[in-house]
């Protein structure tokens, strides 16, 4: 009997031993994997920087050999641009920083102040060594930075990460997102010519990690599924034509990368996959596709009622928004309602005017009413990005002086003064346990919720990608126009078409040299995000939109100047305003010419008019809450002017 | 015999050690606790001010504010409450303890994904910037225990 007890304890100890050192040399597989990528790619970079010290700036021939050694370098990167982009985003903007100083993107927006970053890299390197007279100093300032940041991505802190599978599904979720919209678009690859070329490269350099990573992590390794799909997408990127303007975005995207996406989503939930970054924190576990309109948060629109779940309690949430938005009660002079500028017959904008009328009802103000439809896909709120949040925004422009020129107890006080009103918010008051009295928050919110229902629809576009549904040829071209010469993908990003990028957590501002006038006089004198935001950079900065709905959205740009989606290709199509003619010492759109021809202009407005969401809009209430106060007596519904 | 229990013992042992070294890591990474022990923040000039608990008063806060910000830590009170309570507060004695946290365990928007459990709980989605800022507030000012 003893024997066989001692048989079972050598038997346990010999099994817990095998699984002990199985466990810790299959982890160290994969960390020492990611290591000898970090060390190539540091080492080809002292190797760059020696090259520089040694060679003759002046001489064309030395240039191109820089050039070629740069190439090289973005091939490393390219091996290991899955790990850099997700552990450290803040520091992986000195190894490929798209500008050279940043003040928002990668911000975390919401929650931090502008600050200025300066951008280095390979990237930055490629487009200074375009310029004349190239100084070594500064050459070697771009690489050196970036060799110093690597120091970061071989600390404890970041390294400890690859001990566990967590992180690699979050990092290729990142990766897939930015296979649909970074790395196809040119976004940072400086040199077009280079873009399907290093996409094959890196294709096939991240198969390499998955490889790894299976055998090191088998217990949670990628399924077999999302194997033979993937290198499907690299033989069909290889069978792809080598000119940029020729890759085939459209299915790229619907056969290879958003069903990948979906995969990966399944694993992040099989394998209960957490995450402690930022880099995941608007993201939905639960959203299947890319297209899917939930793929990320960026406004709470229920507000203070954000917890309620009741359908009852939220159709009248529903109810009483609608009829505030459509009453003029909201406005000091009781005329003018939200309905006033932002028409729900015009999808929430006003198509009529270049820009809406000011309270006194005679000027106008400086800039274009925007749409609210998607407006609840940003997480900064206006054209210069000054609220964080839909409610904030609300109240500014009911207080505004020159918008609704009321103020908060005016509002409450004739709000509460209406029956149906006070009723109704009394009923609510109850699911917002830490007030005690119906306040300003409430009447907001109401607001906020009744109109953010309307982003919640899809365009044909969408439909084609999630469910398979019949788009037109000329419809596929022009977004493959879009997302490679017309260059429009670089700012409007897949799959909002605005400015926020994966992972989604911050707004791009883009200076464009928008005129004052079409015949290009003078620039637009609006100081844009510099008024929030006061740096060089950021003059006459504003926050990219979304061009979904552009068709019934017009007029276009801050300040409302073209009127046709036309005009507006055109203007892109010249370079901008500084391509007009105009000086403009930050534009950050490009100046150069894009040479798209007339078809590809139709082209490429078929794609945008394919964005165009089936909205279910509602029509106007009948009538308005009665209220006690004879003054309110006839207002009308959403107000005179 | 003895020789062999003895010596299965000492691989016993052995083994045990090496196993716990192994995985130390691994046990850090699948048992994080919420929130570790807490330090203590050293509270000057506590005063009963409100019925329901006591708080502490931010050094620089003018007179004309002081009402604004006991309205807003007792809102912070209750949205703790609905949404932290559940797993944070806990009974001794038979008494509800609203656990003390150390100022680097409240850091501002973090807060919502340091910690694997708050990554849906914590959702903008659940909770407002603003809802978070009170319970922050009401956290770091409440007497501590």
């Amino acid at each position: 009997m003893k024997k066989f007890y001692v048989a079972i304890l050598l038997t346990g100890l010999i099994f817990i031993t095998l699984a002990s050192f199985r466990h810790q040399n299959n982890a160290e597989s994969y960390s020492r994997f990611y290591f000898e990528k970090l060390n190539g790619f540091k080492e080809s970079q002292a190797e760059l920087l020696k090259f520089i010290s040694l060679c003759d700036l002046s001489k064309q021939q030395d240039i191109k050999k820089v050039k070629m050694q740069i190439n090289d370098l973005r091939l490393h990167l390219k091996g290991m641009d899955f790990w850099l982009r997700y552990l450290e985003p803040v520091m992986y903007k000195k190894i490929n920083g798209p500008l050279p100083v940043e003040w928002e993107t990668e911000v975390f927006e919401k929650f931090e102040k502008p600050y200025k970053r300066e951008g280095a890299g390979v990237s930055l390197a490629t487009l200074y060594l375009d310029e004349e007279n190239i100084n070594r100093d500064s050459l070697s300032h771009l690489i050196e930075s970036s060799l110093n940041a690597m120091q970061t991505f071989a600390a404890d802190s970041i390294t400890k990460e690859l001990k566990n599978y967590h992180h690699f599904f979050l990092a290729n979720r990142l990766f897939l997102l930015n296979l649909a919209s970074i790395y196809t678009t040119g976004f940072e690859c400086p040199d077009t010519e280079r873009i399907v070329p290093e996409l094959r490269f890196m294709l096939k350099r991240v198969n390499e990690t998955y490889q790894v990573f299976n055998e090191s992590f088998p217990n949670t390794a990628l399924k077999k599924e999302y194997h033979l799909l993937y290198e499907k997408m690299i033989d069909f990127t290889d069978q792809q034509p080598i000119e940029f303007s020729g890759f085939d975005h459209f299915n790229f995207i619907k056969n290879y990368v958003n069903p990948l996406f979906a995969l990966n989503q399944q694993m992040i939930a099989e394998y209960k996959v957490y995450s402690k970054s930022y880099m995941d924190y608007t993201l939905n576990k639960n959203a299947n596709t890319i297209f899917n309109k939930a793929l990320y948060s960026g406004q709470n629109t229920k507000g203070i009622f954000l917890r309620v779940k009741d359908e009852k309690a939220l159709a009248e949430i529903d109810h009483l928004g609608k009829l505030l938005f459509y009453d003029p009660i909201l406005s000091g002079n009781n005329l003018r309602s939200c309905a006033s500028c932002h028409k729900p017959s015009e999808y929430f904008t006003d198509t009529t005017l270049t820009t809406s009328y000011q309270f006194n009802n005679k000027d106008f103000l400086p800039r274009n009413s925007p749409s609210l439809i998607n407006s609840i896909y940003n997480h900064l709120i206006m054209l210069d990005g000054k609220h964080i949040s839909l409610q904030q925004q609300s109240k500014d422009v009911i207080t505004n002086a020159t918008e609704l020129g009321s103020e908060e107890t005016a509002v409450m006080n004739k709000i509460m003064s209406c029956n149906e009103y006070k009723e109704g918010f009394e009923k609510l008051l109850a699911l917002t346990p830490q007030e005690t009295e119906i306040t300003f928050e409430h009447i907001i919110s109401a607001i906020t919720f009744h109109y953010g229902k309307f982003s919640n629809y899809t365009a044909p576009f969408d439909d084609a990608i999630n469910e398979n549904k019949a788009l037109p040829s000329s419809v596929k071209e022009g977004f493959n126009i879009f997302m490679s010469k017309a260059q429009c993908g670089t700012c409007h990003f897949v799959p909002q078409f605005n400015g926020v990028k994966p992972p989604y957590v911050s707004s791009e501002f883009e200076v464009l040299g928008v005129p004052e006038d079409t015949g290009y006089k003078k620039l637009s004198d609006d100081k844009g995000r510099y008024n929030v935001s006061p740096s060089g950079e950021m003059l006459h900065a504003f926050r990219t939109g979304s061009i979904r709905n552009a068709l019934y959205t017009k007029p276009y740009m801050h300040n409302g100047i073209f009127t046709t989606l036309e005009e507006v290709v055109d203007f892109y199509d010249a370079g901008g305003g500084v391509g007009k003619g105009l000086k403009i010492t930050n534009q950050t759109l490009s100046a150069d010419s894009l040479h798209l021809s007339a078809d590809e202009k139709i082209k490429l407005i078929s794609f945008i008019e394919s964005l165009n969401e089936n909205i279910p809009f509602e029509e106007k209430p009948h009538h308005l809450p009665t209220s006690t106060d004879s003054k309110l007596i006839n207002r009308k519904v959403g107000g005179t002017y | 015999m003895k020789y062999i229990t003895t010596t299965l013992c000492f691989c016993f042992v052995f083994f045990l050690m090496a196993f716990t070294l192994v995985h130390q890591s691994a046990f850090k990474q699948t048992h994080i606790k919420a929130f570790p022990a807490t330090q203590k923040i050293l509270v000057k000039d506590t005063t009963i001010t409100d019925v329901e608990f006591l708080f502490d008063y931010p050094d620089d806060i003018k007179e004309a504010d002081k009402k604004a910000f006991v309205k807003k830590i007792k809102k912070g009170k209750i949205l703790y409450n609905i949404n932290c309570a559940k797993c944070h507060t806990t009974t001794v004695n038979n008494k509800q303890v609203i656990p003390d946290f150390s100022l680097p365990q409240l850091m501002d928007y973090e807060i919502r994904f340091q910690y694997p459990e708050h990554q849906e709980d914590l959702k903008e989605t659940n909770i407002t910037v603003e809802e978070l800022d009170m319970i922050v507030d009401f956290l770091r000012y409440k007497k501590k225990n």
